[in-house]
C-alpha cells in the first residue's frame, strides 16, 4: 500500500503546466492529455513536494476538518488514478511521512492559501484519441466556453468517422 | 523598408497584423488599447491569415497578465494548450536525437523556433512550431548523418552528398514514425563559413531541452537568426519574426553585444536585411536599438550580388516563376549563397548548382537541358506571336 510511501512526479514521463487555475498534463510515452482543475490543481501542487499520502489526507482534514469521509474516501482513488496512468510514481527510496516538513515545507501553508471553502473531490479528465483532437480547428470546431481539447460533438464525430 | 515597393511584400505586418502584434507584446495601456482596437477590427470567426493564428498562444499569454476578461478567452487559452501539447511531443521525440548524438561524442545547438522556446519565451506553449532544428558542428556532420542512418533516419528529398553540404546549410530527415526534424550544420544560407563557425559555437549558451542539456545560440546571435530567417516571403505571412525579435528585446533587452550584432551582419554580408528589420522594429515597436548600430549598417557597402538577391527574397516568387521558370529562382539562392562571391564567379558556378538541383549525372546535361528551355521558350514566343498578330 502507498499510503505511506512517498510519491513524486513521473518526471522523465510526465510534462504539466498550470495556467489560470487549471493543470495540464502530458505523458510524453502514450500521448494522454490530461487536465484537472479546482481541488485537482491544489493536489498536484502538493504531490509536486513529494508529499505521502497519509501526509497529504492529514492536512486536507485540517484545511476541511467537516469533510473527513470525503477527503479520506476520494483522495486514495485519485492518487491510484494518477499512478495509473503513470503520471505519478511511488518513491523507490522508502521515506518515512513528514520528511518533507522536516524540509522545511509545510502542507497546510500550501492550503491555508486557497480560496475554496469547501472541499470537492479532484477529478481527472483524460483525453486518449489525440489524432483526432490535434486536427480539430481550436476555433472553429472547438466549444466556445472551454476550448481546445474539447471539441463541438458534431466536429469530433466527423473526424473520427473519416 | 529602404526606397522598397510595399507591394508584394509581406514580410512587415499589416495594420491589423499590428495591432495583434502589439497586443501580444506590449504591456499596460498600449497592449489593452491595441487588443481592443484588433477585437473591434477582426472577427476570428472569419477567415484568419496563419501568421496571425500562430500569435494568438502569445496574445492569450499577455491578456491573461493583463486579466483581460473577454468571451474569446477560452478559445484562446484552448489554442495555448493546443500548442504547448504539439511542441511537448516535439521537444520528446527531439530530446531522444540529441541523447543518440550525445553518445556519440557529437556537440548539439538548438536553432530557430525550439531555441526561442528554451530561451527566450521560457515557455512551451506560446510559439508554435512545426519541427525542431537541431544543429552540429560542421566538422561532426558525417559522424551525425551516420548516427542517423543508425537509428532508421533517412534524408527527406535531397541526398547526403558532398555538394548538399556545399550547397545547403541543413536536411530535413523523417524516421519509419514519420516523425521529422531538421539538421543543420549551419544556421543561416548566408553564414560565412569560414569565419564564423567557431565563434557561433563558442558564444552558444546552455539549454535544456526534453531532460537533455545542449546549447543555443547566444541572444546576439538569436536575433540576427529571427531576422534572417523572418524576412522572406512566404505564402503564410511571416510575421511572426517580429513578435521573435521583441520578445529578444524584452528579455535580454541590455545583454545584447551590438558590437558583436555589427560584426556579423558585416562579415555575413546581411547589412541590407538586416537594416530594413531594425528600422521597422525601431519605427512601428520603438525596439530599444541603439541609432548608432542603425546608421552603421545603413552606412555598410552592399554588392549588386545582395542587392537583387534581398530584393528578389521579399517578394512571392511565383511571380517570377511565371514569367521565366525556376532558373531566376535557383540564380537568386545561388547569389545568396555565394554572397561574398562577384556576379561574374557566381554565374560562371552556377551550372553546377543546377546540375545538383536537378540530379544530373554530368554537366553537360545541364547545357543540354538550358538549350532545350530556351529553344522551347523562343518557340512559344514565336508562336504566340504569330498568333497574335492572326487575331
Amino acid at each position: 500500500m502507498y499510503m505511506f510511501d512517498s510519491l513524486k512526479i513521473n518526471v522523465s514521463q510526465v510534462v504539466h503546466e498550470t495556467i489560470d487555475g487549471e493543470t495540464i498534463l502530458l505523458n510524453l510515452e502514450t500521448g494522454n492529455y490530461y487536465s484537472m482543475d479546482q481541488m485537482g490543481v491544489v493536489i498536484w501542487q502538493l504531490l509536486e513536494n513529494e508529499i505521502c499520502v497519509n501526509d497529504l489526507i492529514e492536512a486536507l482534514k485540517n484545511r476541511f476538518p467537516d469533510q473527513d469521509s470525503e477527503i479520506s474516501a476520494s483522495i486514495p482513488d485519485f492518487i491510484a488514478e494518477l499512478i495509473q496512468e503513470d503520471l505519478l510514481i511511488i518513491h523507490e527510496r522508502p521515506t518515512a511521512c513528514n520528511d518533507s516538513r522536516q524540509s522545511g515545507w509545510n502542507p497546510l501553508d500550501t492550503l491555508e492559501k486557497i480560496e475554496y471553502s469547501v472541499y470537492c473531490p479532484p477529478v481527472l479528465n483524460k483525453y486518449t484519441d489525440m489524432q483526432d483532437l490535434l486536427q480539430l480547428d481550436p476555433i472553429h470546431e472547438v466549444k466556445v466556453d472551454t476550448g481546445w481539447p474539447t471539441a463541438k460533438p458534431d466536429n469530433l464525430e466527423n473526424k473520427t468517422a473519416n | 523598408m529602404h526606397g522598397m515597393d510595399k507591394r508584394d511584400v509581406n514580410v512587415f505586418a499589416t495594420p491589423e497584423q499590428e495591432m495583434l502584434l502589439k497586443a501580444s507584446l506590449l504591456k499596460g495601456d498600449p497592449s489593452l488599447i491595441a487588443w481592443r482596437e484588433w477585437r473591434a477590427s477582426v472577427n476570428i470567426e472569419d477567415h484568419m491569415d496563419n501568421g496571425s493564428f500562430r500569435l494568438l498562444p502569445l496574445l492569450y499569454q499577455n491578456l491573461r497578465k493583463h486579466h483581460v476578461e473577454d468571451p474569446l478567452i477560452d478559445r484562446l487559452k484552448g489554442i495555448y494548450r493546443q500548442t504547448w501539447y504539439k511542441n511537448q511531443k516535439l521537444f520528446y521525440e527531439t530530446g531522444k536525437i540529441l541523447k543518440y548524438f550525445h553518445d556519440a561524442g557529437i556537440q548539439t545547438m538548438i536553432v530557430k523556433g525550439a531555441a526561442l522556446s528554451a530561451l527566450t519565451y521560457k515557455n512551451h506553449g506560446v510559439r508554435p512550431m512545426s519541427d525542431v532544428d537541431v544543429m552540429v558542428p560542421f566538422s561532426q556532420i558525417l559522424t551525425a548523418t551516420e548516427v542517423l542512418r543508425q537509428k532508421g533516419w533517412a534524408p527527406c528529398i535531397y541526398p547526403e552528398s558532398e555538394e548538399t553540404l556545399k550547397y545547403r546549410i541543413s536536411l530535413q530527415y523523417k524516421n519509419s514514425c514519420n516523425d521529422e526534424f531538421d539538421l543543420h550544420w549551419f544556421p543561416y544560407i548566408e553564414f560565412n563559413r569560414k569565419k564564423l563557425d567557431d565563434d557561433l559555437w563558442n558564444h552558444s549558451v546552455p539549454i535544456m531541452l526534453a531532460n537533455e542539456e545542449t546549447t543555443a545560440p547566444c541572444p546576439t546571435d538569436n536575433l540576427i537568426h529571427v531576422m534572417i530567417h523572418g524576412t522572406w516571403w512566404n505564402p503564410e505571412p511571416p510575421i511572426r519574426w517580429i513578435a521573435d525579435a521583441m520578445s529578444i528585446f524584452n528579455a535580454f533587452g541590455v545583454e545584447l553585444d551590438w558590437e558583436r550584432f555589427v560584426n556579423t551582419v558585416r562579415i555575413n554580408r546581411i547589412a541590407l536585411r538586416i537594416r530594413d528589420a531594425l528600422v521597422y522594429l525601431k519605427n512601428t515597436f520603438h525596439a530599444d536599438i541603439p541609432n548608432h548600430v542603425i546608421k552603421t549598417i545603413i552606412d555598410m557597402p552592399t554588392s549588386i550580388t545582395e542587392r537583387i538577391a534581398y530584393s528578389y527574397s521579399l517578394r512571392n516568387p511565383n511571380i517570377i516563376t511565371e514569367k521565366f521558370g525556376y532558373i531566376p529562382i535557383l540564380y537568386l539562392d545561388f547569389l545568396r549563397i555565394n554572397s561574398d562571391a562577384g556576379l561574374l564567379q557566381s554565374t560562371i558556378n552556377f551550372p553546377r548548382y543546377l546540375q545538383y538541383n536537378y540530379q544530373m549525372d554530368h554537366l553537360s546535361d545541364v547545357f543540354f537541358y538550358l538549350t532545350t528551355a530556351l529553344v522551347r521558350k523562343a518557340r512559344k514566343i514565336l508562336l504566340s506571336g504569330r498568333l497574335g498578330s492572326v487575331f
